[in-house]
Parts: structure tokens; C-alpha cells; sequence
């Protein structure tokens, strides 16, 4: 497949550089107004990649079929703790990705959904 | 293992896809500090110099009625005046003070009340999160639609509902309980917002002109052609609803008919109920486009101005667009900066109360608005008072100045197409409002309704894609030669009008960009 069409740079918290093409970058307003590099100093190369990966999977969802999609999007929350689905959640919410954005939050509300008091101080991480 | 089941994960989208979600991102305020009891002496002699200064400019007015709780929150100022102070709204949240208050409060509008509930007893901090008032309006509308009974506040109107057992009439626990060191711009802001009362001089500007008993040839040639706003007196003398329409003729009139509210529809006897009692940033507007289908009778105790007759929409019957609404709503209500749809000019009388009004022309965009490149969305992002303490202050500078009045009972305002206006009801009020197409107007609505993005921008029909070709036939049957005799006027006049700007001569916005397509 072609990559033809500009690349964009994003640039982590820790430095490191990351490229898109233009058609995964659709997905993010903030990418695609962007003129040089977008630097990220709120974002770890870690979760970077992550939502790059989400982007790169929804960037061809007219090539997939919806119940597919769906449990992709689950599996990518699943293997997230709560910590990291915030993060994205800051992420996504600079980047403009709502899709993104709305996925992590249901996923924490889900979380959140059945927990007790006691069982929520643990899932925040108070100390 | 953390897991979340589809069933559970689309559940909550679809909750969220229902309602249409505005971003309220909240612009930054110059607000007056208020003095925290903890500064000591000198710091606090320094702080009120300071804000007897600020409160000469600066200063607002709460409702006089008592606000609504503010739970003691404060306005993130504040916390950079008590060095060493911790803010509890971060120390409350855990690993989720990371996230703006935006979207803390998007998380927590997908819970239930139970789930609200147990995470109200974590910390102060979830405490205050969750007694915002939007997220219970959502709960109330989203479960009981229209058919609730306001008390107090949305939270108590949940709960009273949904946990009868629960005894409301009980002082502190629904009153609400202050904390301390929470400081948060957006809440306190929502809170502020909620319960300001308009500035005496955001209300004192009033540069209308104002015309009594002109003939319609006097209001088409000063006013309709040149596209200029003018606001009417006595041509609603003969109205039965001037002196008839008040709560208690209009309760028993209309008794259980649904008129519709926001995302709902309501009695009016319930919307008064609510309306009396309700402090918040944007209350729910009775807007209703069929109201004398529902009651013939209110249809009949009203007639269009004599100046807004000619109205060739009429030539589609029953396919027209919405056209005449009943608008009813408490001080404070109102629409934020918009433009009229399908091009349509409009005119809104007032029967009780009234409405302060900010005109902009066609080409000038208010301050704080933003119209998308295509003209899809023509709104305006902030709440009409946040517009006011954030944006007002701004056009006292311009050279374009804002065309502004209070329109008061009994009196009629002309909206030429085109212009951007934002309206807020002083008082109670009760109006109605008709869009309508003259034949200076013609081109401008078949201009609209034929843009290639029709589909999104043509308002108030469900038949967006075909409304030109329908409107566009109905007129050269009804009218046959119409349109060609109009072409050749609008390219005599073409000839012979010099470009003038805007200020010397208020010209229609498409004046200099006819296009013959037919």
C-alpha cells in the first residue's frame, strides 16, 4: 500500500520522534492543522505509541468489519490499567481523537460501575 | 485482570450519542477574588485594596433570590494567594487529578445515580464533582423526559423521583456541604454563571431604530431591502394575546398539551414549575414550532404585521419548513449568537416580559464566535451570560458597534437575513417569532437551500435535499414569472448601484454575488 501524502512528526515528553502518515493522522484535527513537528511534552513515548496503534487500526475501519473493530477497540482498553487509560484519555482529549477519547472514558466508567468506596480508592490509586 | 464487556461499553456510547453534547470550554475570567478568612492581616489589607479596585470593573451581582450552592468552591485565583495551600480537588481525585475538570465531568456523566452516590462518599472532592447540576439535569431528562417535577435543584428532582423514601425536606445533606481548598476555574465559573444577574451596563446600550405605524412601503425601502434591523411599535394593538395571554389563561387553555422544551416536551403547567425555581448557566427554553397545531386557539389570538405578510414559504403548504414558534422562558433564558436558518428573515414580537437584543451584520462575526468554513455550524460555543462577562466588554472599542435594545411588550423587532443575534429574557417572558421569505429575500433562500451541503444546513423540514426543487416549482406555479422578473430587477439594480460599504449603505449580504443558476 502506498504511504504517499505528507508525513506527520510527533515528538514524546521524552524526546523521541515519532512519524505518521497523513492518512492515520486524519483522525486527530491537532495532526493534521499541524505544520512541523507536534511536540507532546505531556506525553510519554509510551502512551504515544499506543495512541498512534489506535489510529493506525482506525484509519482503515472502512476495510474492517464493525463487530471486528469493536473487539479490537475492547482488547486495546483491556490491556490497559488505570492508570494508562487516563493517560490516553489526556492524550487523545490534546489530540482531538474524541473516538479515542470517548472509548477510554466509557472503559473507566465501566471500572467504576460496580466498585465500592473502598474498592474505588484503590482503583485511583490514593494513598 | 480489568475487563469491560461489549454490552456494557456500547451501552454507555449510546447513552452518550443521544444527547447532543456542546463542549462548554470555559474561558478564563477576569473574577473579582474573594477574600479567603485563613490570609493573614497585612496579606489581606494588600488583597482589599486591591479588589475595591477590581470591584469598581470588575464586580458582579448574584440573583437576588438566594444562589444556588456553590459547595465553597473557588475560583483557581485564589489558590495562588494562600501559598502552601493544598488544592483538594486534586488530592480528592487519586490518579484522576490529572485530567481537566471537563473531562473528569465527561466520565462521571456516564454513571448512574448509584454509582454517583457511592463515589460522592470517596472524597470531598468526588463529593463536589458529583453534585454538578449538569450531570443530574442529564439523569432527569434522560429517564423521566418531560414529565418530571422540578424541586429545588436536579439532584433533589432525581432523587425525589427515583428514592421517594428519601427525606428531602431534611436541612443539610440536600442543602449541600461546603469544603474548603477546592479550587477549580470551570466549577466555579458553571456556578457563577448560574447565578449572575445581567450588568446594568450590558443593558444600556440601545441604538435600534425605532418606528411607529410607518406604511410597509416606508419599512421595505428603509429597512427589508437594505437588510437593516428596526424594531416596531404599536402593530400589535389589535393582538387578542396582549391582553390575554398570562400563566394562569394559558395553563387552562393549553392543560396537558406536550410543548416542546429543549431535547423534551413538557405541560406548561410543568414548565412553570420549573422555570420559577431553576438557577443554572443555560435553563431549558419552551420553543415550540407547532404551537397552534397543538391549540388552534393560541394560533388565532395573534396576526403577522402587517409588513411581514408576503411570505412565499407559504407556497409549499404543509412542506414548509418550521416557521412561527411560541417561546416562552424565564430571566436568563435565551439563544447565545446565531444565524437564522435556510436564510429566512424573521421577526419576534414580545407579548409579556423582554428580551435584551445584540445584532451583528452579516460580515461582522461576533467576538467569541466561531462559524465552521462551511457554514454547518453557525453557534456560538460559550453561554449567552459567559459571552457577556467574557466578550461584551470588547465591542465598546469597535467602530463596528453591535446594534443592541430591550424589546418590551407589545413591541416587534425586525431580523433581516443574515444577521448574527443573541437574545436573553430580562424577565419571565412569553413571544412568538415567525421566519419568513419576501420577494427581496427570494434569491438569497434559493441560493441556501441549493449549496451542495443543503443536506446538513437546511433547518426545519425533514425534506432538506428536495426543498429547492419543490420551492423553486411552487413559486413559478403560484407566481408564475416571478423569479424572471425579479432577475431582471436585481440586474437593473446591479448596474446601476456603485459598491459602497457596508456602513454607508446596508446592503444584502449576497448583494455583490447573485448567482443565476436556474
Amino acid at each position: 500500500m502506498s504511504s504517499s501524502g505528507r508525513k506527520i512528526i510527533l515528538k514524546s515528553s521524552e524526546g523521541e520522534l515519532f512519524e505518521v502518515d497523513e492518512a492515520v493522522a486524519l483522525l486527530s484535527p491537532t495532526m493534521m492543522e499541524a505544520d512541523n513537528v507536534i511536540s507532546l511534552p505531556k506525553v510519554t513515548s509510551e502512551i504515544l505509541e499506543k495512541v498512534i496503534d489506535y489510529c493506525k487500526k482506525h484509519a482503515e475501519a472502512y476495510e474492517t468489519d464493525a463487530d471486528e473493530l469493536q473487539s479490537w477497540d475492547l482488547d486495546f482498553v483491556n490491556h490497559s490499567d488505570s492508570g494508562t487509560l487516563l493517560d490516553l484519555i489526556a492524550a487523545a482529549h490534546d489530540l482531538k481523537i474524541e473516538c479515542l477519547v470517548d472509548l477510554a472514558c466509557s472503559t473507566i466508567a465501566g471500572h467504576i460501575e460496580n466498585k465500592t468506596r473502598e474498592e474505588i480508592f484503590e482503583y485511583f490509586g490514593y494513598n | 485482570m480489568l475487563s469491560c464487556s461489549i454490552t456494557l461499553l456500547s451501552q454507555t456510547l449510546k447513552r452518550k450519542g443521544k444527547r447532543k453534547r456542546k463542549t462548554k470550554t470555559k474561558n478564563k475570567i477576569r473574577t473579582k477574588l474573594k477574600i479567603n478568612k485563613n490570609v493573614c492581616k497585612k496579606q489581606k489589607s494588600i488583597a482589599k485594596n486591591q479588589q475595591l479596585e477590581e470591584e469598581e470593573e470588575e464586580g458582579f451581582n448574584l440573583k437576588c433570590s438566594a444562589p444556588s450552592n456553590s459547595h465553597g468552591v473557588q475560583p483557581l485565583g485564589n489558590l495562588y494567594l494562600n501559598p502552601g495551600s493544598v488544592n483538594s480537588r486534586n488530592t480528592g481525585l487519586g490518579n484522576l487529578q490529572i485530567l481537566s475538570d471537563e473531562l473528569v465531568l465527561e466520565i462521571l456523566g456516564l454513571l448512574e445515580c448509584p454509582q454517583l452516590g457511592v463515589l460522592a462518599t470517596v472524597s470531598k472532592s468526588f463529593y463536589v464533582f458529583t453534585c454538578h447540576e449538569p450531570l443530574w439535569r442529564n439523569l432527569v431528562l434522560d429517564y423521566l423526559r418531560g414529565g418530571f417535577s422540578y424541586n429545588g435543584s436536579w439532584k433533589v428532582t432525581y432523587i425525589t423521583n427515583f428514592y421517594p423514601s428519601f427525606d428531602v425536606s431534611r436541612g443539610t445533606p440536600f442543602s449541600g456541604l461546603r469544603v474548603r481548598d477546592f479550587y477549580s476555574d470551570y466549577l466555579f465559573q458553571s456556578w457563577l454563571c448560574a447565578n449572575l444577574e445581567m450588568k446594568p451596563e450590558w443593558l444600556e446600550r440601545d441604538n435600534i431604530d425605532r418606528k411607529r405605524g410607518i406604511s410597509v412601503d416606508d419599512f421595505v425601502m428603509n429597512f427589508e431591502e437594505p437588510n437593516k434591523p428596526v424594531l416596531l411599535e404599536g402593530c400589535m394593538d389589535d393582538w387578542d394575546a396582549l391582553g390575554k395571554w398570562d400563566r394562569d389563561y394559558l395553563i387552562n387553555l393549553c392543560s396537558d398539551v406536550q410543548f416542546s422544551v429543549g431535547p423534551v416536551k413538557m405541560r406548561l403547567k410543568d414548565y412553570f414549575n420549573y422555570s420559577d425555581q431553576v438557577k443554572e448557566e443555560r435553563p431549558l427554553y419552551l420553543f415550540d414550532p407547532k404551537f397552534a397545531e397543538k391549540v388552534p386557539t393560541l394560533g388565532s389570538e395573534y396576526e403577522v404585521p402587517v409588513y411581514f405578510r408576503e411570505d412565499l414559504f407559504n407556497v409549499l403548504g404543509n412542506e414548509r419548513p418550521d416557521y412561527r414558534w411560541i417561546i416562552i422562558g424565564p430571566a436568563g433564558s435565551g439563544s447565545s449568537f446565531h444565524i437564522d436558518p435556510n436564510s429566512t428573515s424573521a421577526w419576534n414580537a414580545v407579548i409579556r416580559g423582554s428580551k435584551k437584543w445584540i445584532l451583528f451584520p452579516p460580515d461582522v462575526v461576533p467576538p467569541g464566535v466561531h462559524p465552521s468554513p462551511d457554514g454547518a455550524e453557525v453557534a456560538c460555543p460559550v453561554s449567552i451570560v459567559e459571552w457577556f462577562m467574557n466578550f461584551y466588554g470588547a465591542t465598546k472599542n469597535w467602530k463596528k458597534k453591535p446594534i443592541e435594545c430591550i424589546c418590551k411588550a407589545g413591541e416587534v423587532i425586525f431580523v433581516p437575513n443574515g444577521w448574527w443575534h443573541l437574545v436573553i429574557n430580562l424577565e419571565e417572558s412569553i413571544a412568538i417569532t415567525q421566519n419568513y421569505v419576501s420577494r427581496r429575500n427570494l434569491f438569497n433562500v434559493l441560493d441556501f437551500l441549493k449549496k451542495p451541503n443543503a443536506s446538513e444546513l437546511v433547518s426545519g423540514t425533514r425534506d432538506r435535499i428536495n426543498l429547492y426543487e419543490k420551492f423553486k416549482n411552487a413559486i413559478e406555479a403560484s407566481f408564475p414569472g416571478m423569479i424572471d422578473e425579479l432577475m431582471l430587477k436585481a440586474e437593473e439594480k446591479k448596474a446601476q448601484e456603485k459598491k459602497l460599504s457596508f456602513w454607508d449603505s446596508v446592503t444584502d449580504w449576497k448583494a455583490g454575488a447573485f448567482k443565476f443558476s436556474f
